[in-house]
């Protein structure tokens, strides 16, 4: 009993810090379930344009993104021009945003959400391995397997619809850049929003 | 069966919500009651008027820098014509861990600041003045809530005045003339020192203003040496750039302080900039 007591801080310290990954950080490899119940492999989509998205669809931050279409129209542009781009729920079983796979397919469609994938990680395991924060958390990986941005979706951190329009954009920035062959040049923010909800 | 005693506990206030009668000029909205309150202006041509947030247990709001996650308030006044009303002044605010997460903010209750500019000669008989709140209210999970207040100036409460008085001694001070403030920026960390800090008492904390430059969930080591006090920041993953002043709130048992602290680099922390990735 002692033994777990006294471990169970260290492996939360690991979660959060340990774990984090850094833009240039070669982007560690996971196996995801979608939410039709596929399985995808990251380093199979090497030679592509990764965007990871952290998702929870009762967040105030997320809903601001997905009621606006703000969300969407970045899903259907970048997907549009080859990227991969995959949602991530890592809200864990009776918390805010954890959904069944069901529940996710008709999320997706009530909102015409169009992501390549929408994966379930109710262990937080995919989320933990990023060291993802908050919902939305954002994360874009070039063809090579690098992460090449970390962190907020745009630049104001409100949950007001009406600061879409005008919003700099960090993850189309970060891939206008990288597309063009020029370097990111805001690589790594703050991400805002609320907190992941991994199981405690 | 932890998540049943919350639901238990979120049930209860809602409970007393039901037979409570409205409260007149303000209004209940999701788990934060909030209200305007003034006292009587000493005809200086400025007076205070306080923003109170009277929040349901376990829930909390925001201030300017909301840590890791969160929203601060934000207010729109309407004013009667002539009147001005200075920026909110924020109390210094508390540490509240979220997932994992440090956020800044308070919990049960919070009244917020405006110094109200009245013009010379301000002889009408229903000064109102109102306000538009937006803010972000959270326990487990976070709703936004809008909500309105009024308050006719000269329908003022006596007992407001000492609630004023609270909420001024609550705000952040400068530092005392003498004491000094400077910090040196290392590799992981800021090595922040303050001195002499016996007329100050015991530093407890550091709060940072700016985002994404130090680690919210890492603890200040806080050690005295002499008369100065010093205390370690780790660094922000986030923090990319040098900085040139740390920003925030000098904590200590009794008071906060405003500080602009100036860094100094030293070599070893003016590492090249980080590799380019295209």
């Amino acid at each position: 009993m002692k033994t777990i007591r006294s471990f169970l801080p260290v492996l939360a310290l690991f979660a959060l810090s340990a774990f984090a990954v850094k833009v240039g950080d070669q982007a560690p490899d996971f196996t995801g379930t979608d939410s039709h119940g596929q399985m995808h492999k990251l380093s199979d989509y090497r030679g592509k344009f990764v965007v990871l998205e952290w998702h929870n669809n009762g967040c105030p931050f997320t809903k601001k993104h997905y009621e606006s279409g703000n969300m969407q129209k970045l899903q259907q542009e970048w997907t549009g021009k080859g990227v991969i781009w995959l949602t991530v729920i890592s809200s864990s079983p009776g918390s805010q945003g954890y959904v069944t796979a069901d529940q996710e397919n008709e999320y997706l469609q009530k909102m015409h959400a169009v992501p390549t994938a929408a994966l379930l990680d109710p262990k937080g395991d995919i989320g933990h391995l990023y060291g993802a924060k908050t919902t939305p958390h954002m994360f874009v990986l070039n063809p090579q397997g690098q992460i090449i941005y970390n962190g907020a979706i745009d630049d104001k951190a409100t949950t007001d619809p009406s600061d879409v329009n005008g919003a700099n954009n960090y993850v189309s920035k970060a891939l206008q850049e990288a597309m063009s062959g020029r370097a990111v040049a805001v690589a790594t923010t703050r991400p805002y929003g609320c907190s992941v909800k991994y199981a405690d | 069966m932890e998540f049943r005693t919350r639901s238990l506990q979120m049930i209860a206030p809602m409970l007393l919500l039901c037979i409570a009668p409205a409260a007149p000029q303000s209004s209940k909205s999701q788990h934060a009651h909030i209200s305007l309150i003034a006292a009587p202006s000493d005809h200086s041509g400025t007076q205070w008027i306080g923003l109170r947030f009277q929040l349901d247990p376990g829930w909390h709001i925001y201030w300017t820098n909301p840590g890791d996650s969160g929203e601060p308030p934000k207010i729109t006044w309407h004013l009667p014509s002539g009147f001005q009303a200075g920026d909110l002044q924020f109390p210094a605010p508390h540490r509240i861990a979220d997932h994992g997460l440090t956020d800044y903010g308070y919990e049960s209750e919070a009244v917020l600041l405006s110094k109200l500019t009245v013009p010379a000669g301000e002889t009408s008989n229903k000064p109102e003045i109102a306000a538009d709140i937006r803010y972000l209210v959270c326990r487990e999970v976070c709703i936004p809530a809008k909500d309105h207040v009024s308050l006719n100036l000269r329908e003022q409460n006596a007992g407001n005045a000492s609630q004023l008085q609270a909420a001024q001694a609550r705000l952040p001070q400068s530092l005392p003339r003498g004491v000094h403030a400077r910090a040196i920026a290392g590799v992981q960390a800021f090595l922040l020192s303050v001195g002499p800090t016996p007329q100050l008492g015991q530093i407890t904390d550091f709060i940072p203003s700016d985002a994404q430059v130090i680690d919210n969930s890492a603890k200040p080591q806080i050690t005295k040496s002499g008369v100065a006090t010093q205390v370690r920041l780790k660094k922000s993953e986030q923090l990319d750039h040098p900085v040139g002043e740390l920003n925030g709130l000098l904590i200590t048992n009794g008071q906060s302080y405003n500080v602009v602290v100036p860094v100094t680099a030293t070599k070893s922390s003016r590492k090249p900039s980080s590799p380019k990735h295209n």
